[in-house]
């Protein structure tokens, strides 16, 4: 069984997700501590697939967001990050305590060894699992710094100099985390350490100096598997079950026969801000539909009666990395009067248990319904607004067949049939395009170009092509109703390549508001921070053009 | 072992080459062998153990990494700034 809740300080509160035995008993728990960069967002679901076999041996298991990281309070990129890191791996365990558990282990994957090596000895744990661990700060800033100018530097952004793929960091924190080691003088002393690294790195400098001078109880375990993990699209991801297994093993091994009864605190309520004139922004957890689609929900204290905005990520992904404009676009609508809603779809984030081999749901109707079941689970009615990038931009477009919303608002789009995939049929043209064995791509790509103008509307609707018009059919159909696309520069290029500006002036002839926004650099996934940054303040200036704001804020905007 | 040779190592290693570094020419296209942007991270991580070099910031680019001789290229050149 998983709990959500959240934790720590209330002034500054973590999310987190406690793994537990159906008992409700444990021999002891695990503080799951989050990798840092795109790790985070490509390690999520595998992590929690690591608690959910603790939890199967009888061990609890915490995962949670550090704060300033993923839904978790605070702003990324303080010079305080260190501490933030360090002392939310304390009140995670002081949590696991607080519900009665007497032994605690960490496990990190990732650039999260850097910290949980430290906060080892801190938090008193028994023992520390170190999963595919970055052994040097230095190499994973330069690790995430090439990664970012290999993807996104090319995008014609402003250029940043320290900029990193899908981590903000401040420059204090920086020197922080370039200062540290897992080598085997920087190991815990007295505590059982399993590393578990990859086997591509066997040869390494920096692992056989690890390798040859271990400590007494520390293991070396080197395993394959792990690029297939952390080095693939998010569709595309395998689950290394061999070795969480292998891990989940061993750290049982380190408690004690017997088990304990667990009383955990369970907190579905936090106040993560304060709009300006002083009301509290709070968020709710909530579970919602057949499926139990995990729900937070922000809005100022007491505003029942504003607009809403449901927010979707790209890809499989969810709230970590450059998805985390959710959670900024949710609180900052929060404490402008508006109601905001951000979830998870089936087979991300933390609804639906992981189950090994479960095939990704990118553009299916399965998420269409999962948005369909939050808007009438939570009783949604006309004032409403969906945004999203990428997949969650295409499934806010055709919930316009289902139900009404003033404002659609896609960022990023590049799917522009109403056809839904079949669950794992992303994956599959993903892996054919990669392999060059995509039929009928280049003839399509040929036909495209030449394909004279009154043809194009009829082959579209028979979904032989993408057409912007085909998926923006309906979301432009009713009256009051607002549809925008944000374009960085390769999106729209694909856009025009799928007459795009044809589709939108076809539609505005016959009276749609429909908006597009060209950006001038940018890439698709939102890497760079400065397109990020504009398009949030663009969706927050189509939010308050369209959506009622709450009734108490209009007041007092008036007063 | 030469350069060359050393550079093929790494990439059989850490390429996630299709086919083995060996059998390309020097001027082939790693990406187009399958080489993804991480693993050319992997990659110039590897080649910096091995040479005891570290790529600037301006070398951080598709293209220093797109060949097997863009790669000896770049490590020719930093060795040479270093001597």
């Amino acid at each position: 069984m998983m709990i959500d809740t959240w934790f720590g300080d209330p002034e500054s509160p973590n999310l987190g997700f406690l793994h537990l035995p159906d008992d409700r008993r444990a021999v002891g728990g695990v503080v799951i501590c989050a990798p840092l960069g795109y790790d985070q967002v490509l390690g999520y679901r595998a992590l929690r697939f690591v608690g959910q076999e603790l939890a199967a041996r009888g061990v609890a298991a915490l995962r949670f967001d550090y704060v300033g990281e993923g839904d978790a309070a605070g702003q990324s990129g303080s010079a305080h990050s260190p501490e933030l890191w360090m002392s939310s791996i304390a009140r995670a365990a002081a949590y696991l305590r607080e519900a009665g558990v007497e032994n605690i282990a960490l496990l990190s994957l990732g650039a999260g060894a850097l910290i949980a090596n430290e906060a080892a000895l801190t938090v008193d744990a028994t023992a520390l699992a170190l999963w595919d661990p970055e052994l040097s700060g230095r190499r994973f800033l330069r690790r995430q710094r090439s990664l970012f100018e290999l993807t996104v530097g090319d995008h014609g952004g402003p250029n940043d100099p320290n900029a990193l793929l899908s981590l903000t960091l401040h420059p204090e924190a920086a020197a922080w985390l370039r200062a540290r080691e897992v080598t085997a003088d920087a190991l815990p002393v007295g505590i059982d350490t399993l590393i578990v690294g990859r086997r591509a790195n066997d040869e390494s400098p920096a692992t056989l100096a690890l390798r040859s001078t271990l400590p007494a109880r520390a293991e070396y375990r080197s395993v394959t598997g792990q690029e297939e993990l952390l080095e693939a699209p998010s569709s595309l991801a395998v689950l290394p079950e061999e070795t969480i297994a292998g891990m989940a093993d061993w750290l049982r091994e380190r408690f004690p026969a017997a088990s304990v009864p667990l009383t955990p605190t369970v907190t579905d309520r936090a106040v993560v801000g304060e709009a300006p004139d002083g009301t509290p922004v709070v968020e709710r957890l909530l579970r919602v539909g057949p499926d139990e689609l995990f729900v937070i929900e922000t809005s100022r204290e007491g505003d029942t009666d504003s607009g809403v905005v449901v927010l979707q990520p790209g890809a499989a992904e969810h709230r970590v990395g450059p998805g985390r404009f959710q959670v900024l676009a949710a609180r900052e609508l929060a404490e402008r009067g508006y109601r905001t809603i951000r979830f998870d779809r089936r087979v991300t984030g933390d609804t639906t248990e992981v189950r090994p081999g479960e095939p990704s749901l990118l553009f299916t109707e399965e998420w269409v319904d999962d948005t369909d079941q939050l808007v009438a689970g939570l009783g949604l009615t006309a004032d409403v607004a969906h945004a999203g990038l990428c997949a969650g931009g295409w499934v806010a477009a055709r919930m316009a067949e289902r139900r009404a919303a003033r404002l659609t608002v896609l960022f990023s789009p590049n799917y522009f049939k109403t056809a839904a995939l079949r669950a794992g049929e992303y994956s599959v043209l993903t892996q054919e395009e990669r392999n060059g064995t995509r039929r009928f791509s280049g003839l399509k790509r040929r036909v495209r170009g030449i394909l004279p103008g009154w043809a194009w509307p009829v082959l579209s609707k028979l979904q032989l092509f993408h057409d912007p018009a085909v998926l923006l059919e309906a979301s432009t159909r009713r009256e009051s109703s607002t549809v925008a696309l944000l374009l960085t520069p390769h999106d729209r290029e694909n856009f025009e390549a799928h007459r795009g500006p044809d589709a939108v002036a076809r539609l505005q002839g016959k009276g749609a508001d429909i908006r597009v926004t060209n950006y001038p650099f940018g890439d698709h996934s939102l890497f760079g921070e400065d397109v990020r940054a504009a398009m949030l303040g663009d969706l927050l200036a189509l939010v308050e053009e369209t959506l009622p704001r709450a009734a108490a804020v209009t007041a007092g905007s008036r007063a | 072992m030469s350069m060359i040779d050393t550079v093929v190592r790494v990439l059989d290693t850490h390429g996630k080459l299709t086919t083995p570094a060996g059998s390309l020419a020097p001027d082939a296209d790693l990406y187009a062998a399958g080489m993804t942007s991480h693993a050319s991270v992997n990659v110039m991580l590897a080649v910096e153990d091995a040479f005891d070099i570290e790529f600037p910031d301006e070398l951080l680019t598709k293209s220093t990494f797109c060949s097997i001789g863009a790669i000896c290229s770049a490590v020719e050149g930093l060795l040479e700034a270093a001597a």
